[in-house]
């Protein structure tokens, strides 16, 4: 919209001047005149103070958003190591004419030498009204990994890196419960479908509910990129919310009875360290030949955690949960948040996406705490359905919030590892239902099945 | 006479009771690190503190007695 | 191209969807089982 007259003001500017120095010429003493003929002119004044003219009401308030994020991560630490550089972007992002980012993608096409040979021979741009532009700082950001899915993966060997599958291996059939917490990601699903969201947009919003960052960016950054800024802003808002947001539900969906139950130790059977080194080859072999379009998110979390189990690479585990995942986290949060300019942010659509996605974190958690319910009554080893809250990918947050609420019904319960297995299934879990989701929808893109977005 | 066991595997950060103090069921008498986690341990009984038998700092787990309490 | 309804779509999914994922878990849960008689 704006970027456009900006141009044509620009080039009527230099015709204004061209001309005033051409009828100047010769007389000399008349250059004062003639600058200041050039400085009273409305278009001059209007490009030169461009960052103001072009100062929109949506600049504002997404500035203000980007602001609020800050705060809430600098000042009150929910989740800073994303909402501070997201918020940054995000500001960058609306100040006017700053060029750093072009989004949404489908109305640019980026200014590279064989274009401008295309262009001069008059065959650009290809996409009709789409304006051709030099690529911004953040632009080279969002192609080297945003738009091929490459940053969030590189997160996940550093997630693989740090998790500890110890307490889900000694009591596997946990991971049941890993499964049970992602049945909120498809009630969402429904309800997105149901209230007139295209398939490709219910699928993103969907995935906040398995409340893990990379998997909803990869997802979204694959199926529907213009929703980028809401979707990842929802998911890492509602994650640091998750000590808020789980204890009513898990309170409402149990007695006081159950929560009381104690977990004793003793069923725990401990692993050895071959079979935590041979776990996250297995799960990679397992899981990808089921759902083999899930490679890049599986594969690089499990080549994670065995870097960390195999103990033979110490250094690369270090750079993996250290460096890696700490550049890729910046540049990541960075490149997101510039995503959400006021065009594609300030729409009815994000509101929707704010409400479901809390649906979704709601539904996760009740269905994970009657996962539980279920479990036991086919099991003679009885669980605490409150584990089963901990079947999300927000980890170790929602381990401590089972550990809490367990210990508040009484003090003679510790959760903790016992919720820590499910959590990590919980990971396991959201990434295997992101994988499936690909899966089908390749399946039934190759079926030739009609699934853009109108 | 009951044992305070560990209530799972991890850092003992610091014991809060003495030797010959009383203490009723459920009050706090330790305090455990696990998982980035601090974790009250609570007395499984009322009593006294006979004998503390883990040192704070120390790593332990299920099988580890912190003290026993009469 | 084949159109489907947005409801069909989200029931093809939901039902395809949850049944792989809870399989896969299943299956990892056998394979871990196994691989943990062997442990010792």
């Amino acid at each position: 919209m704006f970027f456009a007259d900006y141009n044509d003001h620009q080039y009527g500017n230099w015709l204004v001047v061209i001309q005033i120095f051409m009828l100047d010429e010769g007389s000399g003493n008349n250059e004062m005149e003639a600058i200041m003929a050039v400085i009273t002119n409305n278009d001059f004044l209007y490009n030169v103070f461009g960052g103001f003219t072009h100062f929109t009401w949506q600049s504002a308030v997404m500035i203000l958003i980007g602001c609020t994020l800050i705060y809430l991560g600098a000042a009150k630490d929910y989740e800073p190591l994303l909402l501070v550089p997201i918020g940054f972007g995000c500001i960058l992002a609306n100040l006017p004419l700053t060029e750093l980012i072009h989004v949404p993608r489908d109305g640019y096409v980026f200014n590279h030498s064989i274009q401008e040979a295309l262009g001069e021979a008059g065959l650009m741009p290809f996409v009709e009204g789409a304006r051709v532009v030099n690529e911004g700082i953040l632009d080279v950001l969002y192609n080297a990994g945003i738009a091929n899915e490459l940053f969030p993966c590189l997160l996940f060997i550093g997630i693989g890196a740090m998790t500890d599958f110890g307490p889900l291996l000694q009591n596997p059939r946990v991971m049941l419960l890993g499964g049970a917490g992602q049945f909120g990601i498809f009630l969402t699903l429904m309800l997105a479908l149901a209230i007139g969201y295209d398939k490709l947009e219910a699928i993103c919003i969907a995935i906040i509910g398995a409340c893990d960052g990379p998997t909803s960016i990869f997802i979204t950054s694959m199926f529907n990129p213009a929703l980028l800024g809401p979707i990842s802003v929802a998911a890492y808002s509602y994650m640091s919310l998750v000590p808020l947001i789980q204890p009513p539900v898990m309170k409402l969906c149990t007695t006081k009875n159950e929560r009381e139950f104690v977990m004793s130790y003793e069923m725990l059977t401990p692993v050895t360290q071959r079979t935590k080194i041979l776990f996250p080859i297995v799960v990679t072999i397992v899981t990808l030949l089921i759902a083999p379009s899930g490679g890049a998110l599986m594969g690089t979390l499990m080549f994670g955690n065995f870097l960390r189990e195999c103990g033979a690479v110490g250094r690369l585990v270090q750079a993996a949960e250290n460096e890696i995942a700490n550049i890729t986290t910046l540049f990541l949060g960075l490149t997101v948040g510039a995503t959400m300019t006021g065009e594609v942010f300030l729409t009815a659509k994000t509101l929707g996406i704010f409400a479901l996605g809390f649906i979704a974190i709601c539904g996760d958690t009740a269905f994970g705490v009657f996962g539980a319910k279920l479990m036991n009554l086919f099991s003679k080893h009885k669980i605490n359905p409150l584990i089963g809250a901990s079947g999300i990918s927000a980890f170790p947050m929602s381990a401590r919030v089972a550990q809490k609420v367990g210990n508040e019904a009484n003090p003679q319960n510790y959760l903790l590892m016992h919720a820590m297995g499910v959590n990590t299934s919980g990971q396991i879990g959201s990434v295997l239902t992101a994988s499936v989701m690909i899966a089908i929808i390749g399946a039934l893109q190759t079926m030739g099945v009609d699934l853009t977005i109108n | 006479m009951a044992n305070v066991n560990a209530p799972m595997a991890g850092k003992l950060l610091s014991v809060d009771v003495k030797v010959g103090d009383t203490v009723k069921k459920n009050d706090p008498v330790a305090t455990l690190e696990a998982m980035k986690m601090q974790i009250k341990v609570f007395a499984p009984a009322d009593g006294k503190v006979a004998e503390i038998k883990a040192e704070a700092g120390a790593n332990i787990d299920p099988s580890v007695v912190i003290m026993t309490l009469e | 191209m084949e159109v489907i309804d947005n409801m069909t779509f989200g029931w093809l999914l939901t039902v395809v969807g949850l049944t792989m994922t809870m399989t896969s878990l299943g299956v990892l849960i056998l394979v871990v089982t196994v691989l943990k008689k062997f442990q010792n």
